[in-house]
């Protein structure tokens, strides 16, 4: 990871390539790196899909390497759903192979004159760029299964549907898994839009002849790894119901606790919910012979993904999440776990964000074009979206266009992005995070619960009921660190509850590198990232009345519990006050 | 409308406790028990289940009373008629937000369990809905099963038609209302009165 691979797709007499050291960025990977590119290259006020953006895709620090759990790869880009600076991070295996191959990122610049489409292969060797028109409008699936018939089946791929070839806001960047399907997304702001608008179809790499890269202290790099793995295993949640049940094991749990947003953020309790609970999903996918424990890259030792079979027991979909459950579910209030499976699966082939395409079927549903509860009817819409009907860019532009243009209040988005899977009325501290996160609401924008360990904000008493900014404020200072470092957010619990398993994690960064990182220079690298993030947005005309949620959460109480979202504007501001 | 659990039917499933998890739809839908009342969740599973209050602190991570979240399972008061939900530690930084005790518990200080309001609630006995989720149910799911729940006839009948091969291979026997039943005319049995209820027990073979 010494290099970083710069691809102008608008050079005179066709795509070019150069290769140079990564110099002053050493020490940044993942969102640290491509926030840092981005944030320096790309002029704030630039057209999203103009040339002047960028697309920077970096694995993490740790990626490449031995140590657990180390396969997310970022990918950043100004977004064409929110406007701002976007890093939407995937697991799958192109962050192992990138890394191994040596480059600390992959950037995309400018734009091809034509109407062309691209390929691109990476190995050892070096990089090509062929054009293939012949891939034009492919799903992800087809596109893939052409990629290994053509390099074999030992790649890792990064690629586009219809989605971003169509360049539309809710476009994903599928990254392949293990079994080299392209079913983990860079989902969030839209990345495979820009992706499209540089005319690249699929990046394709091969760590054929390459090794795992090498720590500096290898003895000391392999016991931190052990000590590792030993705490992810023995915590409740990354041992246990992570395994068991994947994340869809929150289902049951958020609907008892009146905070799964129910009919378009209507109510906060569905009737279905426990059949389509992470509990049935599993029972089904064992019942059916798929697997309910699944990594989504080498190296998980947690596996929380999985496989989900149709009734003939032949691949359906990976085992949605529990955002895409809920999006596509008790969001539209459907209770098929088969159609919401085959939703998954649409929304991966075609390319989309499954959060933003759960929440513009549910404000569709809203405004009258189906009814809620008719999964049918919603497979059918979302299916437009790869034809390219108009209708289908209606949907694959976002919730907030398709509010617009079907004439619906209640549209939860935050700068541009709809909302996840947990209503900020009921759960109002990550109402905060939704709020002011650089990126739009985003439940991972906060998300590393390290808060106290770091406590980079100063402690805040659990039992007190003020604290909601503070919390925010550290967890998103810490999610921006542990998002540099090709980790999986989901170690952030043991982290949280078992000290010696964050300390084991600063062993990993610090025998790799030859470094002596404390919990101190971890927050402030997450400060600076977010600084950084904070300051593109305010070039590109953010300013703080965009770090609001829309007035309903504020006018509307849902029920069961009767609340609203009442933390004051005043409080939202003092986020970021560092 | 509920009929009177005094008046359910019987249905003994005649199985082993470790395969009491195939009946995790009927666990985490919920499910009534006939339990002391006026008392803490920590008694009411200790005294009337027998669950041990070690248990109870290392594995009761995530605990519901009607809905809101509870943090002291000593002092939260199970009335008759109330909703208990019980849950392992959850993952997503809402699941550590929803945890008992945690560090972010304030991040949903709306929802949480401030204590009974209201009338006061005295100790007797009554019914109560119980939900296991996640690891819990099969954890948990004897206990609650060896000493009967009662469940919705409907619910039931619907539960028995959509079981496959692996469920009826983990019991050994049925008996409805005393008497030895196949598995074939089991869901025709139970019948579907509106609201009528099923007393379902758990016996070892």
């Amino acid at each position: 990871m010494e290099k970083i691979l710069r691809i102008n797709m608008g050079a005179e007499g066709g795509p070019s390539f150069s290769e140079a050291p990564i110099g002053e960025l050493a020490g940044l990977g993942g969102r640290g790196l491509t926030s840092a590119i981005i944030s320096k290259e790309v002029p704030p006020t630039c057209h999203p899909l103009g040339a002047e953006n960028k697309l920077v895709i970096a694995p993490g620090l740790l990626s490449g390497t031995m140590a657990a759990m180390s396969g997310r790869i970022s990918i950043g880009c100004k977004s064409p759903l929110t406007g701002g600076i976007k890093e939407s991070n995937s697991g799958g295996q192109p962050a192992q192979v990138l890394a191994r191959l040596g480059y600390a990122a992959i950037v995309l610049e400018g734009k091809p004159a034509g109407d062309d489409l691209y390929k691109i292969f990476i190995n050892k060797d070096g990089v090509r760029i062929s054009v293939d028109n012949s891939l034009k409008m492919l799903g992800n699936y087809a596109l893939i299964e052409r990629m290994k018939g053509e390099f074999g089946d030992k790649i890792a791929c990064i690629s586009i549907g219809q989605a971003g070839e169509m360049r539309l806001p809710a476009a994903s960047v599928a990254c392949t898994d293990v079994e080299v399907r392209p079913a983990r997304h860079a989902g969030r702001g839209g990345p495979g839009a820009v992706m499209g608008s540089k005319g690249v179809k699929v990046i394709v790499l091969d760590d054929n002849g390459v090794t795992m890269r090498q720590p500096k202290d290898p003895d000391k790099f392999r016991e931190a790894n052990k000590a590792f793995i030993e705490g992810l295993r023995k915590h409740g949640v990354t041992g246990e119901a992570l395994p068991a049940y994947g994340t869809n094991v929150l289902t049951n749990i958020l609907n008892e606790a009146g905070g799964y947003p129910t009919y378009n953020f209507k109510e906060g309790r569905f009737a279905g919910a426990s059949r389509i609970s992470g509990e049935t999903m599993a029972g089904v996918e064992t019942e059916r012979g798929g697997v309910p424990t699944h990594g989504c890259h080498r190296g998980c030792v947690i596996r929380c993904s999985g496989i989900y079979n149709d009734k003939d027991g032949h691949y359906l979909s990976k085992q949605p999440e529990y955002e895409t459950v809920w999006a596509h579910g008790g969001n539209c209030g459907i209770d098929d776990m088969d159609k919401i499976a085959l939703m998954d699966f649409i929304d991966d082939d075609t390319g989309l964000d499954t959060i933003e395409m759960g929440v513009t079927i549910g404000i569709a549903m809203e405004a009258g074009l189906l009814k809620f509860g008719d999964a049918s009817a919603a497979v059918d819409l979302l299916r437009e979206v790869g034809k390219g009907t108009p209708l289908g860019r209606i949907i694959g532009s976002g919730a907030a266009v398709a509010g617009k243009v079907f004439g619906v209040e209640r549209v939860p988005v935050v700068k541009g992005q709809a909302l996840p899977a947990y209503d900020p009325r009921a759960v109002k501290g990550m109402g905060v995070t939704y709020a002011t996160s650089t990126m739009g609401a985003d439940h991972t924008a906060g998300y590393a619960t390290a808060t106290n360990i770091l406590k980079s904000g100063g402690y805040v008493d659990p039992l007190k009921t003020e604290g909601q900014v503070e919390l925010s404020r550290n967890l998103q200072i810490a999610t921006a660190a542990i998002d540099s470092t090709g980790m999986c957010l989901f170690i952030a619990f043991a982290v949280l509850d078992q000290p010696e398993t964050f300390q084991a994690l600063l062993d990993l960064l610090n025998s790799f590198y030859g470094l002596n990182l404390t919990a101190d220079n971890v927050a402030e690298l997450g400060k600076s990232i977010l600084k950084l993030e904070r300051d593109f947005n305010f070039r590109a005309g953010f300013t703080k009345e965009q770090d609001r949620l829309p007035g309903f959460f504020k006018s509307q109480f849902v029920q069961p519990h009767n609340v609203n979202f009442d933390v004051t504007d005043e409080e939202l501001d003092q986020v970021f006050n560092f | 409308m509920m009929s009177d659990p005094d008046r359910a039917r019987e249905l003994r499933v005649v199985m082993k406790r470790a395969d009491a998890g195939v009946f995790m739809p009927l666990l985490q839908e919920g499910f009534i028990v006939r339990c002391k009342t006026g008392i803490t969740i920590e008694d009411l599973l200790r005294e009337d289940f027998g669950i041990a209050r070690d248990y109870m602190e290392k594995r009761l991570s995530t605990v519901f009373l009607d809905g809101q979240c509870i943090d002291d399972i000593d002092s939260a008061i199970v009335h008759g008629g109330a909703v208990l939900a019980l849950s392992s530690a959850m993952p997503g930084l809402v699941g550590a937000t929803l945890r008992r005790k945690g560090i972010l518990a304030s991040m949903r200080a709306s929802i949480t369990h401030r204590g009974q309001t209201g009338q006061a609630v005295s100790a007797g006995e009554g019914f109560v809905t119980i939900k296991l989720f996640n690891v819990l149910a099969g954890e948990l799911g004897p206990v609650f099963l060896a000493r009967g729940i009662y469940v919705k006839a409907a619910g039931m009948k619907d539960f028995l038609q959509k079981r496959g091969g692996p469920f009826w291979s983990a019991i050994s026997r049925t008996i409805f209302d005393g008497r030895q039943i196949d598995r074939e005319k089991l869901p025709d049995a139970l019948g579907d009165e509106a609201g009528a209820l099923i007393m379902l027990r758990l016996a070892a073979p």
